[in-house]
């Protein structure tokens, strides 16, 4: 057995596919494209299919990572060959490893996300007040959040989440904010947030949940340093990589 | 081409925006300047109802095999992508290249059941073309229809330029051929004109081409053609070889989770087991089945096609189809390693069913479903479902040996000469179907779901001359069956009887309910088929508005000389066997099913002409002798 990661796109054509959906229409492709990929056992057998995050309905991302198992019997070349005629307008497939089996999980490896949110601008448009305004919630030691869910509420602050400082940027009436934050294991928070936060509380001119979102990256962080799982350096010597 | 524009801002407050992008696998995006023929083919319910429907993909492969034409989907968008689309200004669009539905030159519509006609409506609205085919320009596309509801469109005739009665894989060529001429001569004499070109089409009916009386009491009299072109009576059309027929043999992988999310193969058309209630059974005569080896090949084109994992083996009746057994051992043996399961949605109540099943059901073993449809052997004499207690039992005993815990049991009420002895009846089988359990297995605990749906009488079936049980007294009859109902294992579930009377009054209508539908739908009536939806209040204000009685239409027993709205059309069984089938029901006299016995004189074959294909060995090597019964 071999285990795969594979690095693609989801593009704008698929924006509204939720993440389960996304998944199915992987699993579909890889059996039209006749890949012998490993089930799991017991009387339900699923693909081992997995993404590194459930992007959520309406989030394009320029790379996601997907990890696949297939038999021994087949190539790295043989999957990318067979795959990318079988994927649905708007995925492709950049890149394509064989992961060592002690390797972590993609969606324990991975810990902080960078994102684009893009929404129409509403009101008047004071550039210079908005770069004072970005540059006064970048200057924050703490910003705390109060995240509402069905469930309950709770308080976050979400600086020490910030890992880069966040941008502003307007461009023929839209609104484009980039930031990157981390994965934390309790739920952090989520685009829609930060979004909404620079809108109420910084005077942006755009309209809380008036956007959409890309997420441009994906990483592992440490001190400071980002990694994907495609970079040599991603799984340092304590472990083997597995002979091609 | 002129597109719409969505900003995907806008969908972020949708429920499943994946409804209204396109560009799912399979789908096929042709360019507009290319070919000659632009259609749009629209479903009057929500995508995941819709992408479900065999029919509209067949057609839609018909359309997109050819050069000349495209065809293109269009859904009813649910109520809050319509709000969208009203703020926004955003016309109907297609889900392949978004363009407006208002430039296509002809709108299809699949009728798939009444209660969808006021989305029909709805998406006319939408789309921005004229509800009435009176009011129509020559800038709006012909809009068209087929599907089961066609039989009787006259509800929604004055809606609609043409409708295709019958299977339409050959008749939607020659009209699309005439179409093409017509646009290359320059459209003369405009779109009556060609109306009148495509009424030449055999199982092509142009309501427009007829006009219609009245006797002054209300009722029916007659149809008369008004041009040479317009038939009297308009047959159906049917694919006689359907090995030969287009299939889809890739299917639209849907987007999201959808009704039926599996691969379909059609095994035969058809069903001549003469249940007097159903009006498939009727109007898709005679049976055709197709090739053993030609449904492997096209199961095996299916999967690679689409990556699914469960193959459903579909047709009205699938366990009559007469290869069954080895179809499914050649379809388990080719799918094993693929990990693709094979289904049967509909399992005839007998032991052999069973053993397929317990065949194809290997590991998991979900629920059983059986449609008894009555409660007693006299009822279900009554209405020719040959189906004994015997078979009953034995189903049921045969699926509790193999490991089967759950029973879904259907059932209607409101049946002719139906007492409250049938009625307990189905409490009574449902008792002891649970026994039985016991008495197999030694546990208790098996779980049942008894449904019962109330009868609505269709056109073209020999209860078409019945009146319709009341809603008071269909109320009156699930609660006194309800009462009857202790055992906490056994589950009952009925349908709204109030649904069931505005459906039977639109299955039997005629012209005068285009007003109703009109006015109802004014008053903001869409998606009546969905219960959180329908208000039944609504109609009835519309009824009274229009100056009609409902009652006329549902619950009054019609004459059996009377004329029908529906007469003109013409599905091959004659009204004579219609009448006697309803005579023998009254009597509790059954008839055979002709699949595998002597002809019953239904007309069908020797009158369209069509002959019955099956593969069962009693038909092997002689033809069969078929004739039209006609009463003195
Ligand atoms: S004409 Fe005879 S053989 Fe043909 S479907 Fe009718 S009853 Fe059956």
């Amino acid at each position: 057995m071999k285990r795969l990661f594979l690095s693609i796109t989801k593009g704008e054509e698929i924006r509204f596919l939720g993440h389960l959906d996304f998944l199915r229409t992987l699993e579909r492709a890889v059996l039209r494209a006749e890949i012998p990929a490993v089930f799991s056992e017991g009387f339900n057998p699923h693909m081992k299919i997995a993404l590194d995050a459930a992007l959520g309905v309406g989030v394009v991302a320029d790379l996601i990572y997907l990890e696949l198992r297939v038999e021994d019997s087949v190539s790295l070349e043989e999957v990318r060959e067979r795959l990318a005629p079988q994927l649905l307008k708007g995925i492709r497939i950049h890149d394509i490893r064989e992961a060592a089996p002690e390797w972590p999980k993609l969606i324990n490896y991975l810990n902080e996300d960078s994102y684009e949110a893009e929404g129409p601008v509403s009101g008047t448009v004071d550039e210079a007040r908005i770069q004072e305004e970005t540059a006064r919630f970048n200057g924050l030691d703490s910003f705390v959040y109060q995240r509402v869910t069905p469930k309950k509420v709770r308080e976050i602050d979400i600086m020490p989440l910030l890992t880069e400082p966040v941008a502003v940027r307007i461009d023929n009436g839209r609104a484009y904010v980039t930031f990157s934050f981390l994965r934390t294991r309790t739920g952090s928070i989520q685009p829609k947030d930060i979004w909404k936060i620079l809108a109420e509380s910084f005077h942006m001119p755009w309209m809380p949940g008036e956007f959409v979102c890309r997420r441009c990256g994906v990483y592992h962080r440490e001190n400071g340093v980002r990694m994907t799982p495609f970079d040599e350096a991603a799984f340092p010597a304590t472990t083997q990589e597995p002979e091609k | 081409m002129k597109q719409v524009y969505i900003d995907p801002v806008w969908l972020m407050h949708i429920q499943k925006p994946a409804r209204y992008i396109g560009g799912e696998w399979n789908s096929v995006v042709k360019d507009h300047d290319s070919v000659d023929l632009h259609v749009a083919l629209a479903f009057p319910d929500v995508y995941e109802v819709a992408m479900s429907h065999l029919g509209l993909k067949i057609i839609y492969s018909v359309i997109n095999k050819r050069s000349d034409a495209l065809a293109e989907r269009v859904y009813a968008p649910w109520v809050d992508m319509e709000a969208l689309m009203k703020e926004k200004q955003i016309p109907l669009y297609t889900l392949e290249s978004s363009c407006p539905v208002r430039d296509f030159d002809v709108l299809g519509f699949t009728l798939p059941y009444e209660m969808c006609y006021t989305n029909v409506l709805n998406m006319l609205h939408l789309a921005g073309i004229p509800l009435r085919t009176a009011d129509r320009t020559e800038e709006d596309p012909l809009v068209v229809a087929g599907g089961p509801c066609v039989y009787n469109a006259e509800p929604v005739a004055d809606f609609f330029d043409l409708f295709f009665i019958g299977e339409a894989e050959e008749s939607m060529g020659e009209f699309l051929e005439t179409l093409k001429m017509w646009k290359r001569e320059g459209r003369p004499g405009g779109r009556k004109e060609f109306l009148r070109r495509a009424a030449h089409i055999r199982g092509i009916y142009v309501p427009s081409l007829y006009e219609v009386s009245y006797e002054e009491d209300g009722r029916f009299r007659s149809i008369r053609p008004l041009a040479d072109e317009a038939a009297l009576p308009v047959y159906k059309r049917i694919i006689q070889d359907v090995d030969h027929v287009v299939i889809d043999d890739k299917p639209i992988l849907p987007h999201i989770e959808i009704v039926h999310d599996r691969a379909v193969l059609e095994m035969f058309r058809g069903c001549s087991r003469g249940c007097r209630f159903c009006q498939a059974g009727m109007i898709y005569r005679p049976v055709r089945e197709k090739k053993e080896e030609n449904l492997q090949e096209i199961a095996d084109r299916l999967i690679r096609n689409t990556g699914y994992s469960e193959i459903s083996l579909m047709s009205l009746s699938s366990a009559d189809y007469s290869r069954l057994p080895e179809l499914v051992d050649h379809l388990m043996d080719n799918f094993r390693d693929r990990r693709v399961s094979v289904s049967l949605p509909s399992l005839r109540v007998d032991s052999f069913s069973i053993d397929i099943a317990k065949k194809v059901q290997q590991v998991r073993k979900s629920g059983l479903t059986l449609a008894p449809e009555a409660g007693t052997q006299r009822l279900r004499d009554v209405i020719n479902k040959n189906v004994t207690e015997k078979d009953i039992m034995e189903a049921c005993g045969n699926a509790f040996r193999n490991g089967w815990s759950k029973v879904k049991l259907y059932f209607m009420m409101g049946l002719p000469t139906e007492t409250d002895e049938d009625l307990a009846g189905i409490a009574d089988l449902a008792n002891r179907i649970y026994q039985l359990y016991h008495t197999v297995t030694g546990k208790w605990g098996c779980r049942i779901t008894v449904s019962v749906a109330s009868f609505v009488p269709k056109p073209f079936t020999p209860f078409q001359w019945m009146g319709q049980c009341s809603v008071e007294e269909i109320e009156r009859k699930q609660r006194y069956l309800r009462g009857l109902f202790t055992n906490r294992n056994i589950k009952f579930a009925y349908h709204d009887a109030k649904t069931g009377y505005i459906e039977a009054i639109l299955a039997r209508g005629d012209r005068r309910l285009s007003d109703v539908l009109e006015t109802v739908w004014k008053h903001g009536a869409t998606y009546d088929s969905w219960t959180e939806f329908f208000d039944f209040d609504r109609w009835m204000e519309s009824f009274r508005e229009c100056g009609l009685d409902p009652d006329f239409y549902a619950a009054r027993e019609r004459a059996l000389d009377e004329a029908m709205p529906w007469d003109h059309i013409h599905c091959g069984v004659t009204k004579d066997f219609l009448r006697k089938e309803w005579r023998l029901a009254g009597r509790g006299v059954t008839t055979e099913d002709c699949r595998r016995h002597p002809c019953n004189g239904c007309a069908v074959c020797p009158m369209l002409p069509a002959v019955l294909v099956d593969y069962h060995k009693e038909n092997e090597g002689h033809e069969k002798t078929v004739f039209v019964y006609h009463e003195r």
